[in-house]
């Protein structure tokens, strides 16, 4: 299987998260908010361009209310493709990481 | 949210380079960021955030866009580094021919600039023009920039349209400060209106009151140097020609470059007025310069203008006219474009010279495409659309020019020294004008368009299926237009060969006319008030010495004499004919120092008084009078004073070779010398030279001993064709070059290509002569080729270029054949080294793989 890089599967993962509320902005922020660094655009919106073409999600268009400016803005939704996706992430995360030795103790 | 300037454009743009849903995410989400930095950071800092955001967001797009992400743009970047590092000679020719290229264009366009800049930095260089006369003479129509004294005064105050008016002359005199004694020739007489009109950086004192009293002296920097050291001059008292005591008023900044008006000091122009010229209308030696107003119309004004100078001088045709202050470098007062004509001349090489280095590149590229062709087809084959292929190979051009930009910039640094040396200016790229570097820029992306579309184009259109059948006729695609391009390369090169050839003969015929008098040997000193009146014992001094032959006085230099003189009476002429002669003042000894040759009558002689009414003419003005027999008929310049003419003088050339011969009139008028001829012949000059100047110190005692050689003055007179025949010969060279090194690229090409063939055709017995023969032929047919188009080229422009002179010296065509013969023996020779190669190599290596 194709492995997706890191910065792909937090992405995947926050709009997960975020639901039916995944638009550019609040993606961005809680990418932040996982990762406790300042994120710069280009490095969210390049791949999240690209889990768009590979299929992993899905736009929509919306209006926004018109006291917000009026101007539509783009959802992003987790695909079909891009849940089993995240599945298998997570079972290939667990395997890895089920019989590592305690990492506190010391040498 | 708050609305956002520029999220719309933003959004646009971004959804060019992605799609359409990336695009408004991203520019919200710009936006959005924008405003919560206004709230935290304040308005400036967070612009210059935002703008930072852009480009970073930009850039990887973009990349992402067109190359399909940076690890593309990676593979492309090695690939191509790889294939220069592979093919050194290959990459050494199309860098150096390109960095070559772009430097001597970079140079051209640099002291094109500066030619076109001429005296723009004034203040309000499109509104001030110079004052000259037409006027009519005969058939003739004459032109000339010397106005009345009071023209400049009256014009302000009678003609609504001038809103500042000035006049100036430049004259020659003796500065002395206390020990320091110098002559200098770049006074400028003018008042307090020159200052207004014109710009001036004062450094000390006021534009306003420099020269507001008759005793005032401005000077520049340099003069400030010169004279006072480090000490403050103001208020300090300069001793001019030993009569006059001036009070310096002001410093000024030095003298631009590109500057018509050429100065070192101002003095009041009541210097060297008389009271009485205040309303002199009839003699003319003045510079009238005006600044119109804003909306004034330049027609009326020169109509007004000349009404004003007909209703003074009824009897004459003249009329007044302006000529923009920025037109004065490079377009004589009859609208030629004579400076102008140089601008043109360089450009056209400049631009020559890129599109041979361009031409090489494309040549080299597109010939050696097949090394490349089976890379193009695999990106094919696995999905590489057309558009990125294309691309890719723009972008390795676009690599090999701004390797060539930083050799480019390199060699500028190190050949600019040398470039002004030939120039005489000061040309470098200025990092700091901005000017400057966005040419810098337009130059380089210029040529990687020029040199990478084709290649580009060509490599991309590569099919994989003939590429891997290896149906492709190995790298004879596209060799008609590789043929077509080398003609046009050569062309180029030909033609300025000719072209060059042209101007250096011009430059000699210049050089060995027979001028009608002998310039050599010939040293020239400054007259001033006491060799005045201590002339005839120096000179006998003088003589005593055996290798000064002979010494004379007269009122300017033989080859450079501008002074026209008006109001001639004649028997028989007619009286409505303006006629205007060449006039200078000499004396007895004149003629006989210059060598010059008496054909009818006799020279001026102390034995008869009545010589200083008598006249000698010179052949040309006989011809103009219409005499058979002009000895003893009357002729003046003066009513009052009745003269004959008593001798007529071989024709002489008076000015620069630009000029036709004039009809000329000789005089014995003391009250006119200015210079003091001697005729040395000698083997010690240095001797000779020591013994005159003490000779000098001895009679002119508290006058530097200042002098010059009559035939050095040719370097200055015919200074922008001297200049422009030693630019023309380096570009030339650099020209031919560059060709060649394409020139040798392809045929190395071509003998790689023909290696197997010279193996079969040595192995059936072909000669190595007969090889040679093969693999040349073909270079030759192109250059004979280049050399039927550069003729008529080259012809067009030379005959142009010779109508600046009167006399012009005859294009043979033997310069067209020495050229052809030229291109066509470097061609060969360039060819030959792979030629020679590939006929001596042993067949058993070029076929042992078959």
């Amino acid at each position: 299987m194709r492995f997706l890089s890191r910065i792909e599967e937090i992405l995947l993962l926050s709009i997960w998260k975020l639901k039916d509320n995944a638009y550019g902005i609040s993606i961005r922020e809680q990418v932040e908010q996982d990762t406790g660094v300042r994120w710069l655009s280009g490095a969210i919106y390049a791949p999240l361009n690209r889990l768009r073409k590979n299929g992993y999600v899905s736009t929509r268009q919306a209006e926004q209310p018109a006291e917000l400016g009026g101007r539509p803005r783009i959802y992003y939704i987790l695909t079909k493709l891009g849940k089993q996706k995240l599945i298998s992430i997570q079972r290939v995360n667990r395997d890895v990481w089920q019989d590592v030795p305690d990492l506190k103790k010391e040498f | 949210m708050k609305k956002h300037p520029t999220l719309n454009r933003m959004r646009w743009i971004l959804s060019r380079l992605t799609n359409d849903a990336m695009g408004t995410s991203i520019a919200e989400d710009l936006a959005y960021r924008f405003v919560q930095d206004s709230k935290e950071h304040g308005p400036v800092l967070s612009r210059i955030r935002h703008g930072f955001r852009c480009v970073v967001i930009i850039l990887p797009l973009y990349i992402e866009h067109v190359f399909g992400g940076v690890s593309m743009l990676k593979n492309y970047l090695k690939i191509a580094l790889r294939h220069i590092k592979r093919y050194k000679g290959y990459s050494i020719i199309n860098i150096t021919g390109l960095a070559i290229g772009m430097t001597c264009t970079i140079l051209i366009f640099l002291w094109v600039q500066s030619e076109l800049s001429f005296d723009r930095y004034h203040e309000n260089a499109d509104r001030i023009y110079r004052v000259y006369k037409k006027y009519q003479m005969g058939e003739e129509t004459g032109y000339n920039p010397s106005t009345p004294l009071p023209l400049a005064s009256a014009a302000k105050q009678k003609i609504a349209g001038i809103q500042v008016s000035t006049k100036y002359t430049r004259s020659t005199v003796l500065v002395k400060y206390g020990d320091k004694i110098f002559t200098e020739n770049r006074v400028c007489c003018a008042d307090t209106s020159f200052f207004n009109l014109f710009t001036f950086q004062f450094i000390k004192g006021h534009a306003e009151t420099a020269l507001s009293t008759p005793n005032a002296i401005v000077m520049t920097r340099d003069m400030e140097t010169k004279y006072f050291g480090g000490q403050d001059p103001m208020g300090k008292v300069l001793t001019v020609d030993n009569r006059g005591e001036f009070i310096v008023t002001g410093v000024v900044e030095n003298a631009p470059v590109h500057s018509e008006l050429r100065y070192d000091f101002f003095i009041p122009i009541s210097f060297i007025t008389d009271v009485n010229a205040a309303d002199d209308w009839g003699t003319h030696w003045l510079y009238t310069y005006v600044m119109l107003e804003q909306n004034a119309n330049l027609f009326d004004v020169e109509q007004e203008m000349s009404a004003m100078i007909q209703e003074r001088l009824p009897e004459e045709k003249i009329s007044l006219h302006l000529q923009p202050l920025t037109d004065i470098h490079l377009y004589s007062l009859d609208g030629k474009p004579v400076g102008m004509r140089y601008v043109y001349f360089f450009s056209i090489i400049a631009i020559f010279i890129l599109a041979i280095a361009c031409i090489n590149f494309m040549n080299l590229t597109t010939a050696y495409s097949l090394r490349r062709a089976r890379e193009v087809g695999l990106r094919k084959t696995v999905g590489a659309e057309k558009k990125q292929i294309a691309l890719q190979f723009f972008g390795e051009s676009l690599l090999f020019t701004c390797i060539a930009m930083g050799i480019a910039f390199v060699l500028l640094q190190l050949v600019s020294p040398a470039f002004n040396d030939v120039t005489g200016r000061s040309l470098a790229l200025d990092v700091t004008n901005l000017k400057h570097i966005l040419g810098f820029f337009l130059i380089v992306i210029v040529t990687g368009l020029l040199s990478g579309a084709y290649p580009a184009l060509f490599l991309s259109s590569f099919r994989p299926a003939d590429v891997f059948k290896g149906s492709m006729s190995r790298g004879m695609k596209g060799s008609t237009l590789r043929k077509i391009l080398v003609i046009i390369q050569f062309s180029l090169s030909i033609a300025l060969m000719i072209s060059t050839s042209v101007i250096y003969s011009q430059l000699d015929y210049i050089k060995n006319t027979d001028k009608g008098y002998t310039e050599e040997n010939v040293l020239y000193l400054y007259m001033n008030r006491q060799l005045r009146e201590n002339y005839q014992p120096m000179k006998n001094e003088l003589l005593k010495n055996p290798g000064i032959k002979n010494v004379s006085r007269t009122s300017e230099l033989p080859n450079s004499i501008w002074s026209i003189i008006r109001g001639i009476v004649w028997e028989g002429k007619e009286t409505d004919e303006g006629a205007a002669f060449g006039f200078a003042a000499i004396d007895e000894d004149y003629i006989e120092t210059m060598q010059m040759e008496i054909v009818q009558g006799r020279n001026f002689s102390k034995a008869f008084p009545a010589d200083s009414a008598n006249y000698i003419l010179n052949q040309k003005a006989i011809a103009v009078m219409g005499y058979e027999d002009p000895i003893g008929r009357r002729f003046t310049l003066d009513q009052d004073a009745p003269g004959t003419i008593i001798g007529v003088v071989k024709d002489f050339h008076s000015l620069p070779l630009n000029y036709a011969l004039e009809p000329f009139v000789l005089t014995l008028a003391p009250n006119w010398y200015r210079r003091v001829l001697i005729r040395v012949q000698t083997d010690d000059m240095a001797g000779t030279l020591r013994y005159i100047e003490n000779v000098w110190s001895r009679f002119v005692p508290g006058f530097p001993f200042e002098y010059g050689f009559l035939d050095e003055r040719f370097d200055s007179m015919y200074d922008a064709e001297l200049r422009a025949g030693k630019i023309f010969g380096y570009f030339v060279v650099i020209a031919i070059f560059i060709s060649c090194m394409g020139l040798f690229g392809l045929s190395s090409f071509t003998a790689e290509q023909k290696t197997k063939e010279i193996g079969v055709r040595k192995i059936l017995g072909a000669s190595t002569v007969k090889i040679l023969y093969l693999l040349s032929k073909e270079f030759m047919k192109w250059v004979l080729l280049a050399n039927v188009i550069a003729w008529p080229m080259a012809y067009v422009v030379m005959t142009k270029w010779l109508q600046n002179f009167a006399y012009r010296a005859h294009v043979g065509i033997w310069v067209f054949a020495v050229s052809a013969l030229a291109a066509i023996l470097i061609a060969l020779f360039t060819v030959s080294y792979q030629s020679i190669r590939a006929a001596t190599s042993n067949p058993v290596d070029s076929l042992r793989y078959e």
